[in-house]
């Protein structure tokens, strides 16, 4: 096998299953149970990416899915963290821009002229400068993922899942916990990053590897666990939301590429562990420089052994037993550096001096060499007097351990810093959140397991779950007390130069920080927003408290290494994955196919499809006037109001009086807002007492629901509001020919008499019940038929078979406006806005002034005699017009207001249309409209009086 | 700080199904003036802390609720 | 080369001032700035309770434009826009101004019809705007899908070629420095809790290390102005409610505009540095909490990749959003307060950031001469009162 150690039983990967994948036009072998960042390693691969501003090699620093250094495309899919992606057969893998010679490289002899805010401070004067500046700029970031459509079968999807317990966290503490609450019968969700559980301690040696292997035979005898890897929890939203992305579910990169699980739990446990802190010392950005969990993981699960000679730094007795570790494997380890004056615990010393391995206590790097890899570190004494180098291939250090916090921050538990160990612990958690394990500062595999299990107890209790079980029981209390963590020592100008990085994601160095305090950018806030540290692909997840360190040693009262603020996601989630749950869905009337068929014309129109017309709506209007037409009306809100306070829930919402509509009849009503300003309009059909059909405009209809049910509700009416929106078609059939034609398909006498303008009946029409009222909208006879919905089709048909031999035609929404316009009507929130009162739109005539309790009376009767601010006027031009709406209305250089509707009418042979405008002298009978558009020409019309058509109304009365 | 809204017919449920009402607000009696009108539809409380509102569950029952809110923390309470 | 010399200095408050300005953020230290610069006012401070910037100033989407169709307001937003090209000079700090224009897509006959009546407004007020059709949409952002394969299909856009965004906190630091080098007392950490009235004059500000007192007060408190409200006793026209924003990983250059559609609250942009910013969406209810919402994040991101089918491997990396005092007729209210020698400049909404230098420059020229300028008698208190609300209306 290719450059790999020989077995162990920690590995993770198969020696017998070889997967090739594509690395930059050559063939990887890797095997199963690799990721990508472990296939390339062995490959020998140096440089994964380049850094944001410097270009500087970079290469993966975490394998742990922290830092951000090891994202590379992957299939077709930009920032893919590659050491948390699973190798599969055929992948292709491409670093995000040139890695090998890089051009833009050269940035990084430059840095001396990029301090700090160059940008605020430069390329200002003259402006055209900048201009130029602004686009070199823009291409110089290293790493930039390009924009290209993914393969057509890529797509995404989401489970929603509901467990009672979720842990968060898949090493030793969480899995403890997933078992004790498994035990107890709930239902558990347990999510890990990795690819398979076992967390921290998986890679702790054969005795840490096989104690997960416990954990993990145990955790697989529950059905009740659901095992989610490979899985992150990218954030928890305020209701409680845990959303979760795992990447490429399954096996084929043609199927689905991310999935979201939306997990609402009763409880959370969240044992994120720990990760550690980089050191900070100059050059430390170097590839083969990594953190002691990326050595361990190389060297314990895939059996990678570091390159060359091993230098190990650190301020814990955890990186002596990597270097132990790392010996018994193989490794050539140079020496241990541990800036503790103590050193390292006795045992480990001894251990490391029979290997022959020097151990330097007090002394700590501070620079490295190398150009495509680490060649060599600075080794100095804390006290900045005794200096070496010392030549290494690989440097393993870790400044100690850091906390994977940020859910607990998205949950509101703060995460404040405990001067004693020198670790952040959260607050106080909400209810229903437990946290557990090297989050909180352990370190002892025995005490983690127990405070998994307490954690999982703890959330049973919440759950109102019997914990006195005898299983669950036997658990003993937990009292574990987190382990201290020694602060790295700074030697002030020998560590903190311009290239020793805090913000790896950004290129934010030491230096850079300083400065930023020293003008006066000493909050976290302000400072992390100028230097951009903690902004880039890892949210601070490598930075932050290394920045917060830095800050403090500055402005030490100032922030007592406050953290920066955690917002959601933790680790990025694509677009597509975030996308999923969202569907838009257009409302579509029951004859939306009916007419499709007969070549209706369809577009989408708020939330609805509607017809807007079958060929030609100015010979539809010229039918519906000689002949007749048929046209859909379902999209109408459509209400039955009954019980007891009908008449006072209807009349508190409709400006004209119900109380006047008689047995059988029907009225036009307007509604208004509080302000008095016009809302909606619709039909009113008595039904009986107490008893009324209403119908709505569409864009309404939801919202009349609503209005309805809150005065029911304030004023504890009795009645009963059925929306029929949905359940009712809705027709209407007007024109000359209609009364014949309806003639045709019912035996209900639909005589003048019989049915006269503003009745209704109920009838069968064609076999179907319908009611069947008399309006007055497009100027001409005119029925209006409502059916169950699912006989509409029918209807249309039968009404369409009918009428054909006299002429009917079917008509869309423009022939509609056509005629609406015609006659004058105005449209609300077509021809008014949202300030436009009953009065500016003209129709003070629908207000009946005796009603008391009408929302928008009130207002209306206040400001009755105050000047009206714009008004709903009329004006019709002579022959066709190039004005469209929107058009201004002007007087010179006063703008009045604008053209809200415009037409042509091939009856009239005339433009007509309404304005909303500011009052003038010349809206009498013969002034002059005088309209501006299309940036600049100039059109007029004559101010009129609508109706434009049969202005006494005869037509409607037939 | 679980932001979820009491529906006293589906249960706490997320805020996202319910329209928002606003804050309860006590209209003007048959007598009032024009300034007391515009002060009652234009000027709110807008309380940063509990505050009394109307909430519409049009994606579950249809009823109008109404509930104590804490605007910062979303802490719901009991009257 | 680098300067070590301080860019931000804060000052302890003295007892006394002639003008004390509430709230740290963009509004506040803008109009410091140009009551110390052009109106001779000398002793000035501005009083921050967190740090300066912390609120709507450093959260919004840094788009600025002059896009109202309000025709009244417009000179305002027009003088607004045009202010930013010389501040980057003015304050010796570059704003990274990038006027890269700003397409609003119309998914209908109506909101072109809106869009036209826009238009021409702006024309009128020597705004330059263009409506733009589908090839040119398409000729200008390759990326958006302007067929009629989408929910909405884009049936054009309104280009306004002006708009386009510059760095808020950079605005924010320049403004801080300038004022703070024109004799301004910016101090941070200084909560106002109370205001000292007497007869019909304010006196002073009582703040959390005790009482200032002041000839003048102007409150530029962003989306908290209801708070000021309660310490005054009054009620202001305003709903707090927050809006959320999110940003991607970086990316090579692939969108030179700043895209919008106002029918589906969505906008985004592509920064200097690569990433994306979207959003678009106040939340649908009152909150004075910023956190951000997956049933928000979710729908933007959605509303936004039918648009830009190739974003669907981009990855967000961080949401925040911001507390918005939001207005019924989406205008401000700027000027008198109804206490004398207490001023305005509050309810800004989601849209204050544009007018940062216009509303430094009249609040500056209200404060320092007592008369209200022209251009923001629209923006009046009163105006709710005497039925005339500005006419701003988002179809």
């Amino acid at each position: 096998m290719s450059g790999r150690l020989p077995d162990s039983p920690t590995q993770i990967f198969d020696p017998k299953k070889p997967v090739k994948i594509h690395f930059r036009g050559r063939s990887i072998t890797a095997f199963e149970g690799d990721t990508v960042a472990s296939a390339l390693l062995a490959a020998g691969v140096d440089t994964f990416s380049r850094s944001f501003k410097y270009h500087r090699r970079r290469a993966p620093a975490c394998l742990s899915g922290q830092c951000s250094r090891c994202t590379m495309n992957v299939d077709g899919r930009m920032h893919i963290k590659t050491c948390q992606t699973p190798v599969r057969e055929g992948m292709v893998v491409e670093p995000q821009g040139p890695i090998a010679f890089d051009p833009a490289g050269a940035a990084d002899a430059f840095s001396w002229a990029m301090p700090t805010g160059f940008y605020y401070k430069m390329f200002y004067k003259p402006q055209w400068f900048w201009k130029l500046v602004k686009e070199v700029i823009r291409a110089m970031p290293g790493n930039m993922a390009k924009v290209k459509a993914l393969p057509a079968k890529a797509h995404f999807d989401s489970i929603n899942l509901s467990p009672d317990l979720l842990v968060i966290g898949g090493g030793l503490a969480g899995m403890e916990a997933a078992i004790t609450a498994a035990d107890a019968g709930v239902r558990v969700v347990i999510v890990e990053a990795d690819p398979q559980l076992g967390g921290f301690e998986a890679f702790q040696a054969e005795a840490g590897f096989r104690r997960t292997q416990a954990s993990i035979s145990r955790l697989a005898a529950f059905p009740n666990i659901t095992q989610l890897t490979g899985t992150r929890v990218t954030a928890i939203y305020p209701d409680g939301l845990a959303v979760c992305m795992q990447e490429s579910p399954s096996q084929s990169a043609q199927d689905c590429v991310e999935r979201s699980y939306l997990v609402r739990a009763g409880a959370t446990v969240i044992a994120t562990g720990a990760g550690s802190m980089p050191m900070v010392f100059a050059h430390n950005d170097r590839p083969g420089i990594i953190l002691p969990e990326a050595a361990q993981r190389m060297v314990h699960l895939w059996g990678i052994k570091p390159k060359g000679r091993v230098l190990l730094a650190g301020g814990d007795d955890h990186i002596g037993e990597v270097a132990l570790a790392l010996y018994k494997q193989g490794v050539d380890v140079v020496g241990v550096v541990d800036f503790r004056e103590a050193g390292l615990r006795k045992d480990l010393q001894s251990a490391l001096a029979d290997h022959g391995i020097p151990v330097w206590s007090s002394y700590t790097l501070t620079d490295t060499r190398g150009r495509r890899r680490v060649t060599s570190a600075t080794v100095t004494s804390i006290d900045g007097l005794q200096s070496k180098r010392v030549r290494c291939d690989t440097i393993v250090a870790s400044s100690g351990r850091y906390p994977r916090h940020k859910l607990l921050g998205q949950i509101g538990a703060r995460m404040l810093y405990d001067a004693a160990l020198n670790f952040y612990l959260p607050e106080q958690l909400p209810a229903n959140y437990e946290a557990a394990g090297r989050l909180l500062g352990l370190e002892d595999p025995n005490a983690i397991m127990r405070q998994g299990a307490h954690a999982a107890i703890n959330a049973l209790k919440h759950l109102g779950v019997d914990t006195n079980t005898a299983k669950v029981a036997a658990v003993e209390p937990a009292d574990e007390a987190p382990m201290p963590v020694t602060l790295q020592p700074v030697i002030e100008d020998v560590q903190l130069k311009s290239k020793t990085f805090v913000c790896y994601c950004h290129d934010v160095s030491a230096k850079n920080i300083e400065q930023a305090i020293d003008e006066g950018f000493d909050k976290i806030e302000t400072c992390k927003r100028y230097t951009t540290a903690t902004q880039g692909a890892c949210q601070g997840g490598m930075c932050e408290a290394n920045f917060a360190h830095l800050l403090a040693r500055k402005r030490p009262a100032l922030s007592a290494r406050v953290l920066p603020t955690t917002r959601p996601p933790v680790t990025s989630m694509s677009l597509g994955a975030m996308a999923v749950g969202y569907h838009d869905h257009p409302q579509v009337s029951p004859l939306y196919h009916t007419q499709l068929a007969h070549g209706g014309n369809s577009l989408r129109m708020g939330s609805w499809i509607r017809m807007v017309d079958f060929g030609d709506h100015e010979a539809e209007s010229l039918a519906v006037h000689s002949t007749a037409g048929i046209c859909d009306v379902s999209m109408f809100g459509k209400f039955r109001v009954f019980g007891p306070d009908a008449e006072k829930l209807l009349n508190r919402i409709m400006t004209r009086n119900i109380e006047k509509l008689n047995g059988n009849s029907t009225f036009y009503y307007t509604a208004c807002n509080e302000e008095g300003v016009l809302v909606d309009d619709g039909m009113a059909l008595k039904m009986g007492e107490q008893d009324y059909f209403v119908t709505t405009t569409a864009a309404r209809a939801a919202v009349t629901e609503e209005w309805l049910a809150r005065w029911c509700r304030e004023e504890n009416w009795q009645v009963n509001v059925v929306n029929v929106t949905d359940t009712k078609a809705g027709i209407s059939l007007a024109g000359p020919m209609a009364r014949e034609i309806l003639s045709k398909l019912t035996e209900a006498d639909i005589s003048g008499e019989a049915l006269p303008f503003q009745k209704w009946m109920h009838m069968e029409v064609a076999g179907v019940k319908a009611i069947v009222s008399r309006v007055g909208f497009v100027g001409e006879l005119n029925y209006e038929l409502f059916c169950p919905a699912s006989q509409g089709p029918y209807l249309w048909d039968a009404i369409m078979a009918a009428g054909k031999p006299l002429g009917l035609v079917p008509f869309g929404i423009e022939c509609l406006n056509i005629c609406r316009l015609e006659k004058g009507h105005v449209l609300p929130g077509i021809d008014t806005d949202s300030f436009t009162n009953l009065f500016e739109a003209s129709m003070g005539w629908a207000l009946d002034r005796n009603k008391t309790e009408t929302v928008g009376k009130a207002m209306l009767d206040l400001t009755t005699h105050q000047a009206i601010k714009e008004r709903v006027i009329a004006f019709s031009i002579e022959g066709r017009s190039p004005v469209s709406e929107g058009a201004l209305v002007v007087d010179g250089t006063q703008q009045l207001g604008r053209v809200t509707s415009i037409i042509y009418s091939p009856l009239l042979k005339k433009t007509i249309g309404f304005a909303l405008v500011a009052p003038h002298d010349n809206w009498v009978e013969g002034g002059t409209v005088t309209f501006w558009y299309d940036s600049g020409r100039e059109a007029q019309a004559s101010f009129a009086k609508p109706p434009f058509y049969d202005p006494k109304g005869q037509r409607i009365r037939m | 700080m679980a932001f979820l809204i009491d529906c006293p017919n589906c249960g706490r449920r997320n805020p996202y199904e319910f329209r928002f009402g606003g804050e309860c607000k006590e209209a003007p009696g048959p007598d009032a003036d024009l300034n007391t009108w515009c002060e009652y539809l234009y000027f709110n409380e807008n309380m940063s802390g509990f505050q009394q509102e109307w909430w519409y569950h049009n994606m579950g029952c249809g009823d109008w609720v109404k509930v104590r809110r804490n605007t910062v923390t979303h802490e719901i309470t009991e009257d | 080369m680098a300067t070590t010399k301080k860019v931000l200095q804060y000052k302890e408050p003295e007892k006394h001032y002639d003008v004390v300005i509430v709230g740290g953020g963009l509004h506040g230290l803008a109009t410091a700035y140009y009551l110390a610069k052009y109106h001779g006012v000398k002793r000035i401070a501005v009083l921050e309770r967190r740090y300066i910037g912390s609120g709507g100033s450093g959260r919004n989407t840094e788009m600025v434009r002059s896009n109202k169709r309000a025709h009244e307001t417009l000179p305002f937003y027009k003088d607004s826009l045009a202010m930013w090209d010389d501040l980057s000079a003015e304050l010796d700090w570059n704003l990274m101004v990038q006027k890269k224009g700003i397409i609003a897509l119309a998914h209908s006959d109506g909101e072109l019809a809106s869009m036209r009546m826009q238009s021409d407004s702006q024309r009128r007020a020597g705004i330059k705007i263009d409506m733009l059709d589908n090839q040119q949409i398409k000729k200008m952002v390759p990326s958006l899908d302007v067929s009629d394969q989408t929910a909405l299909p884009v049936l054009g856009a309104q280009f306004h070629p002006e708009g386009g965004t510059v760095h808020h906190d950079a605005a924010v630091w320049g403004f801080a420095k300038s004022a703070a080098r024109c004799g301004v007392d910016i101090c941070v950490g200084i909560e106002v809790v109370g205001f000292n009235v007497e007869g019909s004059k304010v006196t002073g500000v009582q703040t959390n290390i005790g009482d200032i007192n002041a000839n003048k007060v102007h409150v530029a408190v962003g989306g908290y102005s209801s708070e000021i409200a309660r310490m005054l006793g009054v009620k202001f026209p305003v709903v707090t409610m927050p809006m959320q924003v999110m940003t991607t990983n970086i990316m090579a250059p692939f969108l030179n505009y700043y895209v919008a559609s106002p029918r589906l609250h969505w906008y985004t942009q592509q920064t200097l540095k690569g990433d994306l910013i979207l959003g678009g969406q106040l939340d649908p209810f009152s909150s004075w909490n910023s956190y951000t919402t997956w049933e928000e994040c979710s729908e933007r991101v959605a509303t936004i990749l039918e648009y830009f089918p190739d974003l669907a491997h981009a990855r967000v990396v961080r949401s925040w959003s911001g507390l918005c005092d939001c207005t019924g007729d989406s205008a401000p209210v700027m000027g008198p307060s109804g206490i004398d020698g207490l001023s305005l400049d509050i309810a800004w909404g989601y849209y204050g950031f544009k007018a940062t230098p216009a509303c430094g420059k009249y609040s500056a020229e209200y404060i320092a001469t007592n008369k209200v300028p022209e251009n923001i008698k629209a923006f009046s208190l009163d105006r709710f009162f005497n039925r005339q609300r500005v006419r701003e209306v988002i179809l």
